[in-house]
């Protein structure tokens, strides 16, 4: 072996340590990034999206950072838990503990039978405030599916053939003036309780 | 005989000034009957009262108002088991955030039990009548109601619109 090549044989072997330390390196990060990625605190925003509004206008919720916003999905045929939620929601965004800028978004779970009209109609019986969000399935279902929203048409027997109720996720979203979700409220909860969680998830 | 007739009729508006209804010799009575105002579909809550020794059932409901009154049962699917941070969702975003999983929905019944000696109550989340209206009701409304059942026969009820709270 000549010093040349000797010389060479030592470069390619420094050559090599630097590569695999950089290599590790890099290998090392990658699941450390991944790990905090995964378990490492995060803003945990909510998902965006844009509907049409009860007048019509498009509606897109990162409009409303700075604001807390509560979610509900529902529909307006739904006349005994989606008014009774909408009426607790009303009478909580009243109290004085509440944020005064929350914001109340209603997303229709029913398309078909929900237009911009009927919402309008109907969200004045509690609050004119309250924004109902409806659109095409097409844009509708990524929502759902971005805020886990389960809904099934489910045939009732009796009244007009075309007569059917949809079965949804009654989860309250609350989302914070950062645009994170902060929490969730179940439909059942008593007044009280969304008041708390109104103000605690602003 | 005038007697009994002037003690039914003062009977009759005690009974209705205290929001029941009763049809004369009748073991069956509606109290508390309520309803929101509502656009397009309202909902009747009440408590049904069967004062008999035999089981009766609510098995239908008119109103002038409505095109059709049906009964109904709300139901909640709690889904606690279901993992929501392992759908195919996207649902890691959720963190460990507990999300209520519950999904609620409504069927219709074909009646509605009141057993004998007790009560059933119509209330949100359970069990209701579903009035399909032909105008819209705001409070201070009422709704003319007439419920049918499978042994009393039917019983009429005026249902006050109360304002939301």
């Amino acid at each position: 072996m000549s010093a040349v090549q000797a010389f060479a044989g030592r470069g390619r072997a420094r050559l090599a340590t630097i590569s695999l330390v950089v290599l590790l390196a890099a290998v090392a990060t990658i699941p450390l990034a991944a790990l905090w990625q995964a378990f490492g605190p995060k803003p945990n925003l909510a998902p965006n999206f844009t509907l049409t509004d009860q007048t019509g206008r498009p509606f897109t919720l990162s409009a409303l950072r700075g604001v807390p916003v509560v979610l509900f999905f529902g529909y307006t045929h739904c006349p005994d838990t989606c008014p009774a939620t909408l009426a607790k929601l009303a009478q909580a965004v009243r109290s004085s503990a509440a944020p005064r800028d929350v914001r109340i978004a209603f997303v229709t779970v029913d398309p078909a039978r929900d237009s911009q009209a009927v919402l309008a109609r109907y969200l004045r019986l509690f609050n004119p405030r309250f924004i109902g969000l409806t659109g095409t399935f097409s844009v509708l279902d990524p929502v759902y599916s971005a805020y886990h929203v389960w809904r099934e048409d489910v045939p009732v027997n009796h009244g007009p053939a075309d007569d059917y109720s949809v079965a949804h996720g009654a989860a309250l979203t609350f989302i914070g003036r950062g645009g994170a979700i902060r929490g969730y409220g179940s439909w059942d909860d008593d007044t009280s309780l969304m008041i708390h969680d109104l103000k605690e998830f602003q | 005989m005038k007697r009994s007739i002037t003690l039914a009729i003062a009977l009759a508006i005690a009974l209705s000034a205290a929001g029941v209804a009763r049809a004369a010799g009748s073991p069956i009575s509606v109290s508390d009957a309520w309803s929101r105002p509502a656009t397009g579909t309202a909902v009747v809550y009440a408590t049904l009262r069967n004062a008999g020794s035999a089981p009766d059932r609510l098995i239908g409901a008119t109103s002038p108002i409505a095109t059709h009154v049906g009964l109904h049962q709300s139901y909640e699917t709690k889904m606690s088991g279901m993992s929501m941070s392992g759908g195919s969702t996207g649902g890691g975003s959720m963190g460990n955030m507990p999300m209520p999983g519950g999904m609620v929905g409504m069927r219709s019944v074909s009646s509605i039990p009141v057993p004998p000696g007790g009560s059933t109550m119509l209330k949100p989340g359970g069990y209701h009548l579903m009035v399909d209206l032909r105008h819209d009701l705001k409070a201070g409304d009422t709704i003319p109601l007439r419920l049918h059942f499978a042994n009393a026969g039917w019983l009429a009820v005026t249902v006050p619109v109360k304002p939301l709270p």
